[in-house]
């Protein structure tokens, strides 16, 4: 059974002459189960979305949906005023897709898969060295592909999927296998689409980065939408506070985390700094993994 | 419509894919080898041509017309004589599709009971048959058995006729300006072998390839990012078949320019082998499109080609399976193919390209449909 923390479907208020993205009431479903359920939420043009939720939660069936690959049970999908999938055809040219695992042509360079992809979308071929040196590639660009480390493969691909200049760029934990340099080099070559204008759709398991990044931030668990807003709204509303006391007592060292918003532990917290000899004292920080946490471990209890 | 600005990088992909993907073009090299060494050890056995002299079976036992029998006695004494030429009943020479067949490197003087009008009485006829429209090959023999035979009969009826030699000059020759150049083994041979060869490359290139190309395509998820490119499911299909026929034209080129050069302007050889390529490339396709992985594909298209072995090994022993044979388009092909090598198809003859071409259509849009519906994602 759902704890209460999966609330029932939610419709979030969307400003319709900027939505890029709009999904009504989405459900999907492989058989008898359920992937995607009643899903809604609208994602407008120039904003860092983050799609969240634990493995299985349908994030990669949305995205299925929404690059037209996946047809919907029911529902509406609307990207950039066009039906999915009806008007896949159209959707096409406006969106790049970087899905989790990369996919290139393994016996080519990254410079001719690149060209591959400017000819298919009649992009100058000049543009192709400015997206390799934007992902920091140039030195790597005339290796075949099959020479590259996981992180290279990554970058290639957002390489590729932004040389056309999409209107809105999906991305399937598009730093899972970055290290630190190249995961700064990739925020902030998605901050600076989004500035310019690109929807960027991203999912990720990275806590950091949405905290970062992220303008809204849906969180899905079990295929239902179990709540989106800003990430500061988010930690706002679902932040603990909590203070960790180390303290002696005959000798022994004793540690204890008390919640502030409990006026018991409260008292408690008095009598250990008025009673006892305090070591350490501090306020324990309040994540957004531990909103997320918070919000989508209760859905599995 | 196919948007050529499209279409050309799809199939320059697949060009330098098979560029950097050595054991394909291996394979291809491979076949046209085999048919370098088909022609070299052709040009060995040239050297050693032999002649059967071919003389009805109750010639060889029958005592009642003396003179003939005594004819073939002294050919056979005389032959003793000789390396290279035989006496032999019909009975002895094999026979494919009322065509008599012989050995390699052989040609033969065929000797025919020719019934003669208002008697029961008949007479004998002369044939010639030599290999590869070279007829000069039987010259030597001719020189042997004339001077026999016009020394046993005065006159000899001439059963068929040869528009191959327009200008006489031998004696010999002139006999044979008037007689048949007839399929003989060598020919046979070459053909046949040209033919399944041309098969067989045919189905590398473009049904064991394209199910390779396409799956593995599909294992790493390259066909669904071009699929979500401004490409329509129709061009990147196209793009795959267009190149696959285009590979196995250049290879059927090859070993066709090798073994039957006189047949590389034959349009009813083209028009078979690219009919036959594009059934084969939409079989690829729909066993691409309903497999999983690569290796499963791989080994399904080769269940295809063996399958397909056995029902026309089968059809030949049974007839229930002749049904079956006569749904695959492949059932055509190989008849005009072999044909064709020889000489051009007669308009009767072509028409067997109907069926197949119904056939082709059919696979055709099999795999357009299975490929949109499933084969790219």
């Amino acid at each position: 059974m759902l704890s209460p923390a999966v609330r029932a479907p939610v419709t979030i208020a969307a400003d319709t002459r900027r939505e890029t993205i709009l999904i009504d009431e989405l459900t999907v479903k492989y058989g008898s189960f359920t992937a995607v359920d009643r899903l809604s939420l609208s994602v407008r043009a120039g904003e860092l979305f983050g799609f969240l939720g634990p493995n299985g939660a349908g994030k990669s069936t949305t995205i299925r949906v929404l690059i037209g690959t996946h047809t919907p049970t029911t529902g509406r999908v609307e990207v950039a005023g066009h039906r999915l999938p009806r008007d896949f055809a159209k959707v096409k040219p406006l969106f790049g897709y970087v899905p989790d695992t990369e996919n290139h042509v393994e016996e080519f360079s990254g410079r001719e898969n690149l060209r591959l992809f400017a000819k298919l979308y009649g992009v100058p071929l000049n543009e192709v060295d400015d997206a390799l040196a934007r992902l920091e590639l140039s030195e790597a660009a005339d290796l075949p592909v099959r020479a590259y480390s996981k992180g290279m493969r990554k970058k290639l691909l957002i390489a590729r999927e932004i040389l056309h200049r999409p209107r809105i760029l999906y991305l399937d934990e598009p730093t899972a296998n970055l290290d630190r340099h190249s995961t700064d080099v990739v925020r902030k070559l998605l901050q600076e689409l989004a500035a310019n204008g690109t929807t960027v759709f991203l999912t990720t398991h990275d806590m950091e980065e949405v905290e970062q990044i992220c303008d809204r931030v849906a969180i899905l668990c079990r295929g239902r939408l179990v709540e989106c807003d800003t990430p500061v709204n988010f930690m706002t509303r679902h932040a603990e506070r909590k203070v960790m006391v180390q303290y002696e007592r005959d000798g022994v060292v004793q540690r204890e985390t008390l919640d502030l918003d409990d006026h018991m532990e409260r008292d408690r917290l008095a009598n250990i700094v008025r009673d006892e000899s305090c070591v350490r004292l501090h306020s324990q920080e309040f994540q957004f993994e531990d909103v997320f946490l918070k919000l989508t471990g209760q859905a599995y209890l | 419509m196919p948007r050529f600005n499209k279409l050309y990088p799809l199939v320059e992909r697949e060009v330098m894919r098979l560029v950097k993907n050595p054991s394909a073009l291996m394979l291809i090299g491979l076949l046209v080898a085999f048919s370098i060494l088909l022609v070299m050890s052709r040009s060995d056995k040239k050297q050693k041509m032999a002649c059967w002299i071919v003389v009805p079976d109750q010639a060889m036992t029958d005592t009642t017309d003396h003179d003939r029998a005594e004819f073939i006695r002294e050919l056979t004494a005389r032959a003793d004589q000789t390396e290279n030429i035989r006496i032999v009943p019909f009975s002895r020479v094999a026979q494919y599709r009322q065509q008599r067949v012989y050995p390699p490197s052989t040609c033969a003087i065929e000797l025919l009971e020719l019934p003669q009008e208002g008697s029961g009485a008949s007479k004998l006829g002369i044939a010639y048959r030599f290999p590869g429209g070279k007829s000069e090959v039987l010259e030597p023999f001719l020189r042997w058995f004339w001077p026999i035979a016009v020394g046993h009969f005065g006159q000899v009826t001439v059963t068929e006729r040869a528009p191959t030699i327009s200008r006489p000059t031998t004696a010999a020759a002139m006999v044979m300006e008037k007689l048949q150049s007839g399929s003989i083994s060598d020919l046979m041979n070459e053909d046949l072998a040209a033919a399944i060869l041309l098969l067989i490359i045919q189905f590398v290139t473009c049904c064991q390839l394209i199910v390779s190309f396409t799956s593995q395509d599909r294992e790493r998820g390259t066909l669904t990012a071009l699929a979500l490119s401004p490409i329509t499911m129709a061009e990147l299909l196209q793009a795959k078949i267009l190149f696959h026929l285009g590979l196995s034209a250049i290879g059927s080129g090859a070993i066709i320019a090798i073994l039957k050069p006189a047949a590389l302007m034959n349009l009813s050889l083209w028009v078979t082998l690219m009919l036959l390529g594009l059934g084969l490339a939409s079989v690829g396709m729909v066993i691409a499109s309903l497999t999983k992985s690569q290796s499963s594909a791989s080994l399904l298209a080769l269940c295809y080609m063996l399958i397909g072995g056995v029902v026309f090994y089968l059809a030949t022993k049974f007839s229930a399976f002749a049904m079956v044979k006569l749904l695959s388009f492949e059932h055509y092909s190989f008849g005009m193919v072999y044909l064709s090598l020889q000489r051009p198809v007669p308009l009767r003859r072509a028409m067997d390209l109907g069926p197949m071409l119904l056939l082709v259509m059919l696979w055709l849009s099999t795999a357009t449909i299975l490929f949109r519906r499933r084969g790219w994602r």
